[in-house]
């Protein structure tokens, strides 16, 4: 009995650590993290009282992202995005109340399908907002011709989601953000103007796994050679067998790809090795989030520099507004969810509502035609369904956020 | 030689980390024959009961860490009562999801009282690192190591020596004898999953400045914990420390020297082959603890 209890556990022990720790191709996403057994689906969590006149049939939108896990920043922060573009539009668009219902994917691709499904089959949603993490949103795009609803992704930038979203592809896939094409290209130069050899640690999924798929050969083509890759599961608890290598290997530079929870684990155990390479980052690290977790620890990210699709300054007055709302800096995932919300979902439910009946078909075909005006700059989605908002070089010096360049990357501007 | 070196520190430290965690672990597996799969839960409570206590609202460490261990010590009685006794006279089956039911309830729990977002807790000795050569450690590390060899020698002392270590013992050899000699086996279980929840949150206390805490934090340290005491034997606590300071040096060389990604899946392929060598675990053997 107790050989096979212990049997019992030594099989589900490795079987659950074979589940997380492989690298997976393609969508498959290992996480650390616990896969929760169901989505909860939060009903209507975004309830803002219309202050327009709203006599037209609710337009559902459905925010698929992870509330739990490593990576809950991004749920929490998009929901606070798009609840204060919400309110700033009176909580209708041309007559239609918009409601906004969470889904947690968990950063997880299964339950990024449950989550978009239960969205749509169950909310009856018009529009999916996610999916955060790139494995998820590669996972639910798979889902939006067959439910013919269209999502808008923001805050994932695997190369994958651009080549198979648009034309010849996926058209119910919207890219808000830009990918890593463009974010490991433009890093790539800042890091080959400081150093000339660089180690890289990226996340061991789509969005890591992605990053350095471009950064890599872009790198190499710029003349800096890239003296370590590897990759670490979310969630990572023990990174110091990595960064030895790179301590052995002796790089200029250390190019981090990874969010800020998992970045100030790694930075940690950075410092506690003696490591003193010059620090690159692309992912949600250099953020008000990261100086407020390591407060007690000043220097711990200090002169990182980051690539990020937003930091503070970009836009003023929205991070007074932000600011004013919630008691505390504004977030990327939180910036990016509220240009979504405020600019690219308001135009497309009024280009949707000139045919009479703003639901998924005829938001997707909005979105084709609008072009909108924003802070971030001009936003269309071109043949692939790519947009091209503006993005951010920023430094960690002395327990702030120094915004350096802001670089624009619409090609037609 | 150099980051050979290095790496085997890594190796011991990370075991030392494990070992800790194993500890409680062990100790149910062995007195009560239950698999707790909430057990890195507790070890999650801890690391928020530090935060709450160290960093919010700035007890000292070192009694914050002892509050920590008493008020998960208290949870851990409550856990006893309502979700191990039910169950304790039922099949492993039974006892496996109601434990695994509970992990789930605990984890989720916690995202509604402390949110998704990790935390950390820096201490002065997580923050202070040693030079010696080449080698450098912070700190806190060497206290987790420290007080996990302090942990093992306690318990063993406390179960050879005690009136509650020897009912504890024998209840670990035959439960059903122990009711027999009038051992009172509800008290012996309640003590013992005081002593391992209190346990599980000094190894929460100790770890959780050195990283972060979640929800999910206790959830994958648990997996390992649970390969160390497989491959120490069921309820052979001198099995565990062994078998945890090789888990944790094997993890350290494959993710140093061979692949990092992987160094989780060799950690196990090596409790699987250690099994296959000896399915009783190293040091295993049908007799208690």
């Amino acid at each position: 009995m107790f050989s096979k209890r212990l049997i019992t556990v030594a099989a589900v022990c490795t079987v659950l650590s074979l589940v997380t720790g492989c690298a997976a191709p393609a969508t498959q996403a290992p996480t650390s993290a616990p896969a929760s057994p169901e989505v909860i689906t939060v009903e209507k969590t975004v309830v803002v009282q219309a202050t327009a006149e709203a006599v037209k049939d609710p337009v559902r939108i459905g925010a698929a992202f992870s509330f739990s896990g490593p990576m809950s920043f991004i749920g929490d922060g998009s929901n606070s995005g798009t609840t204060l573009a919400l309110e700033e539009l009176g909580g209708v668009v041309a007559g239609h109340p918009v409601e906004i219902y969470n889904a947690d994917n968990a950063c997880n691709p299964e339950q990024a399908i449950s989550a978009v499904r239960s969205l749509v089959e169950v909310n009856k949603v018009d529009l999916i907002l996610g999916s955060g993490c790139s494995s998820s949103t590669l996972a639910a795009m798979t889902l939006l011709p067959e439910l013919s609803v269209p999502q808008i992704v923001s805050v994932s930038s695997s190369p994958k989601i651009y080549d198979d979203s648009g034309v010849g592809g996926n058209e119910w896939n919207f890219v808000h953000a830009v990918g890593a094409i463009i974010l490991g290209d433009v890093l790539s130069g800042y890091v080959a103007e400081r150093v000339e050899s660089v180690a890289i640690l990226a996340n061991n999924d789509d969005f890591g796994r992605g990053s350095v798929s471009i950064l890599e050969p872009s790198l190499k083509s710029k003349g800096v050679e890239v003296t370590n890759i590897e990759y670490y599961d979310i969630g990572v608890a023990d990174a110091r067998p990595i960064l030895l290598k790179v301590k052995q290997a002796n790089p200029e530079g250390f190019l981090l790809v990874a969010g800020e929870t998992d970045a100030i684990v790694i930075l940690r155990q950075f410092r506690e090795l003696g490591l003193t390479q010059t620090l690159f980052g692309q992912g949600t690290i250099a953020t008000p989030l990261f100086l407020e977790r390591t407060k007690d620890e000043p220097g711990l990210g200090e002169g990182l520099l980051n690539i990020a699709w937003w930091a503070p300054g970009m836009d003023p007055q929205f991070d007074a507004a932000y600011e004013a709302r919630w008691a505390e800096a504004p977030y990327p995932n939180s910036a990016m969810m509220y240009y979504v919300m405020r600019y690219i979902v308001k135009a497309a439910i009024e280009e949707a509502d000139k045919t009479g009946k703003v639901d998924g078909q005829s938001l997707r075909d909005a979105l084709t035609k609008i072009s909108v005006d924003t802070p971030m700059g001009t936003l269309s989605f071109d043949e692939h369904n790519q947009a091209y908002p503006d993005i951010a070089i920023v430094t960690m010096e002395q327990g702030k956020i120094i915004l350096k360049d802001v670089i624009h990357t619409n090609p037609n501007q | 030689m150099e980051i050979l070196v290095l790496h085997l520190i890594n190796g011991v430290t990370l075991g030392a980390m494990y070992a800790l965690v194993a500890l409680g672990l062990s100790l149910v597996f062995g007195v009560v024959r239950l698999v707790n799969f909430a057990h890195g839960e507790l070890f999650m409570l801890g690391g928020y009961a530090l935060i709450f206590l160290y960093i919010d609202h700035h007890v000292p460490y070192a009694i914050a860490v002892l509050l920590a261990m008493v008020g998960v010590a208290a949870v851990g009685l409550l856990f006893e009562r309502l979700v191990v006794r039910p169950v304790l006279n039922r099949t492993w089956r039974v006892q496996l999801i109601a434990t695994m039911a509970a992990s789930m309830i605990m984890s989720n729990a916690a995202i509604h009282i402390w949110g998704s977002i990790a935390r950390s807790a820096p201490t002065e000795l997580s923050k202070t690192i040693l030079h010696i050569g080449a080698i450098s450690i912070a700190e806190q590390r060497l206290l987790v190591l420290v007080v996990a060899l302090a942990s093992f020698a306690f318990l063993a002392v406390f179960v050879k020596y005690t009136k509650v270590g020897t009912a504890m013992r024998a209840m670990s050899q035959n439960r059903e004898a122990c009711s027999v000699y009038g051992i009172d086996i509800n008290r012996v279980s309640q003590v013992t999953f005081v002593i391992g929840s209190g346990l599980a949150a000094l190894a929460g206390a100790l770890i959780t400045p050195l990283y972060n805490v979640s929800p999910a934090t206790g959830s994958f340290l648990t997996l390992k914990a649970f390969a160390a005491v497989v491959m120490g034997g069921l309820g052979q606590t001198t099995g565990v420390i062994y078998a945890a300071f090789i888990l944790g040096i094997v993890e350290a060389l494959f993710g140093g020297y061979v692949s990092f990604a992987y160094r989780d899946a060799a950690a196990f392929i090596v409790m699987i082959l250690v099994l296959l060598v000896r399915p009783q675990g190293l040091f295993g053997s049908r007799v208690g603890i």
